[in-house]
């Protein structure tokens, strides 16, 4: 008995040492247990957090976008420039700025002053500086612990924000009031600039308001109020901040024009007759026709079948062909039912006001290099040498008075031996092809070429009867109430006049005639030159409401 | 029998030392430790979940409009030709007199001093020679 008492005991003393061994394990796992999950946890927060400020980084740059393109439909619609649009997306806020890159207006002269920009994360002031290096310094980078800056600027855009007007910055000499809410754009290319806070604490924090401090011998000043003069060729710079849960984000979107008319190798509305594309010819870019594509077997086994190599389109909902042999070939696809357009952009009252010269009546200009000779009877002109102006416009208006003979404003026009620059003619009647128009710097075998020609009509360019054979026009070409064509293309007596060499595109109102079966007209080589989708001829006009940008930084 | 009393008393006191202070103490850890993963994945699935709110301001589209027969139809693009139509011309005489009809329009509507108006004769005898095909 005795000794079952002490094996009992000696069991119930082993028992309670191992479930005290086994209660420490236990609380030995767990607590591993926690500090692993702990860890965990820390560890998927810190995930978490990164992750979330990615998200409000990535939210920022979309909710810029979107400021970026309220800005681009704000201009669409004929907004003055510069302006500041402001607003909300979802979570962010957005400030978009949008300045010209090459001024027509506002006021030139010296700058100097300084205007309060008292920044703050509200988005109802904005507020950057662009260095000459391109980097910027903008209102988030104007923090407590930010130095002053002192150094040379491109630029300066500011809307200001606190009370009342200032009366602290002078153009010329002259006081230029800088007014709450209203955006200012100051431009030199020797623009030295001081940002600096006017106060600072003990430890060196900036604890009072912001100021820029500018000055320059020649500047250029521009506000929202009175806006820019701006032309369809002016070149924008639109720059948005996206700001979400005070994560920012700036979209800046450079060399915002609109698309020129010279992007079409070749645009219609309509036919003075039955017109037929036949075998060769070939469309380098976009092509839009109003009547139906009308596609002839003449010429496809010499020349092989239309090609078009870019986008074409057509109101239509079908084309025709002349037979089964016709394959027309569509790189892009053809848009069929496309919606129609109309060259209601082609403003003659802007052209006329970014001309270089304007003259009234019949004009004769035979172009040689970067001269050119001009006759006009009004003026007394006979064979006047003139030097092209440069990136220049020339506009010939038809006048009601004097010489009947001379009234009509149009422009007879050679160009044999090339033209050495960048010109634009127009006139408000016709424009007659008397010679080849060509470029001194042939483009097709020198794509650096920068020569340029722009023939702009306000009823037809014509190729004239005295044109030689197998003529070369080397122009962008718009005609808009006309159309392009040949004069006396039925000319069966004179005979086939060889190749009609276009190497640019034509825009017209009502497309003509060049050539016939019968053995009359020239044939058609078109070319388009592709030059003229980046950089088109001076002042040409632009297409409604379509835009381009040469580069997008986000 | 002495076995079995003996693991019954063991339960016995196990389960009291799981009543005492440091059990529970452990208890709510465990409960804590498992909220805790409860609460991390919740948080993991809420971010992954969560759609760029940007879209969420986008007006919905506009509600769809019921053609109508006089409406355009919509652009469609065709990556080739399509195929002939049934009756894709006209006689070559009826082509004649559709041409000759659009050059006295043309010259009726630009007028006498057009370029590319052509006089009746000229009309004439265009269609005299019996080839319609301009480009």
């Amino acid at each position: 008995m005795k000794t079952l008492a002490s094996r009992m005991n000696a069991n119930a003393d082993s028992n309670r040492s191992r479930s005290g061994a086994a209660l420490v394990t236990v609380l030995g796992l767990i607590l591993a247990t926690g500090a692993l999950t702990a860890m965990l946890t820390l560890s998927a927060g810190s995930h978490l957090m990164r992750t979330r400020a990615t998200l409000r980084m990535e939210q920022a740059f979309y909710v810029a976008e979107g400021g970026a393109e309220r800005m681009a439909s704000y201009l669409a619609g004929g907004g003055r420039v510069p302006a500041t649009i402001d607003g909300a997306i979802g979570p962010g806020t957005f400030s978009a700025t949008i300045i010209a890159e090459s001024s027509g207006g506002g006021t030139s002269g010296s700058l100097n002053g300084r205007i309060n920009i008292n920044p703050n994360n509200s988005p109802d002031n904005i507020f950057f500086v662009e260095l000459p290096d391109g980097s910027r310094i903008d209102r988030n980078d104007l923090h407590q612990d930010r130095q002053d800056y002192e150094g040379p600027a491109t630029l300066v855009q500011v809307r200001p924000k606190g009370p009342g007007s200032q009366n602290t910055f002078y153009v010329n000499g002259n006081t230029y009031p800088i007014s709450n809410n209203t955006t200012y754009t100051f431009r030199s290319n020797e623009m030295q600039v001081r940002i600096y806070n006017d106060h600072r604490n003990p430890q060196g924090k900036a604890t009072g308001q912001w100021w820029i401090q500018m000055d320059a011998a020649n500047g250029f000043a521009s506000n929202s109020d009175t806006g820019e003069t701006v032309r369809s060729d002016t070149q924008f710079t639109i720059y948005s901040i996206g700001t979400v849960q005070g994560a920012s984000r700036m979209v800046t979107i450079r060399g915002v024009r609109r698309v020129s008319w010279a992007k079409y190798a070749l645009w219609y509305d309509s036919e003075a007759v039955q017109l037929w594309i036949v075998g060769g010819e070939s469309f380098k870019g976009p092509v839009y026709s109003n009547p139906q594509l009308r596609f002839h077997s003449h010429q496809v086994p010499e020349r092989g079948q239309a090609h078009f190599y870019d986008l074409a389109l057509t109101t239509k909902s079908s084309i025709a062909r002349s037979d089964s042999s016709v394959n027309p070939i569509f790189d892009r696809g053809l848009t069929l039912n496309a919606p129609p357009q109309t060259m209601i952009s082609v403003d003659f009252s802007e052209l006329r006001q970014s001309a270089s010269y304007t003259l009234d009546g019949t004009t004769d200009i035979e172009i040689n290099g970067n001269t050119m000779y001009v006759t006009n009877p009004r003026q007394g002109w006979t064979r006047r040498s003139m030097a092209v102006p440069q990136d220049g416009l020339i506009y010939v208006r038809t006048v009601s008075t004097g010489n009947s003979t001379t009234r009509p404003g149009d422009v007879r026009i050679v160009a044999p031996n090339g033209l050495a620059g960048r010109l634009t003619v127009v006139a408000e009647r016709d424009i007659l092809i008397q010679d080849h128009v060509r470029y001194a710097n042939n483009p097709i075998q020198n794509p650096n070429s920068t020569d340029a020609l722009g023939l702009i009509a306000g009823r037809n360019v014509v190729v004239d009867t005295m044109a030689p054979n197998d003529l070369d026009v080397f122009a962008h070409i718009i005609a808009r109430d006309g159309g392009f064509g040949v004069k006396n293309y039925d000319d069966v007596e004179r005979g086939m006049r060889g190749m009609l060499n276009v190497y640019g595109g034509i825009v017209n109102k009502i497309r003509n005639a060049v050539g016939t079966t019968t053995g009359s007209g020239y044939r058609k080589h078109y070319v388009y030159d592709p030059r003229f989708q980046k950089t088109p001829p001076p002042r040409y006009p632009a297409t409604p409401d379509e835009f381009q940008w040469v580069g997008w930084e986000g | 029998m002495a076995e079995k009393k003996l693991q019954s008393v063991n339960r016995h006191k196990w389960m009291e030392e799981a009543k005492s202070p440091t059990g529970v103490a452990l208890g709510i850890a465990v409960l804590l430790a498992a909220a805790g993963i409860v609460f991390q994945r919740a948080e993991m699935r809420r971010a992954r979940d969560v759609e760029p709110p940007v879209v969420s301001n986008i007006p919905p589209p506009p509600p769809a409009v019921e053609r109508t027969p006089d409406m355009e139809p919509a652009p469609q693009t065709v990556a080739s030709a399509p195929p002939l139509p049934e009756d894709p011309f006209n006689s070559r005489l009826a082509e004649l007199q559709r041409q000759a009809q659009m050059m006295r329009e043309y010259a009726a509507q630009a007028g006498p001093d057009d370029p590319f108006s052509l006089s009746e004769e000229r009309i004439k005898a265009f269609v005299e020679r019996g080839e319609p095909t301009i480009w």
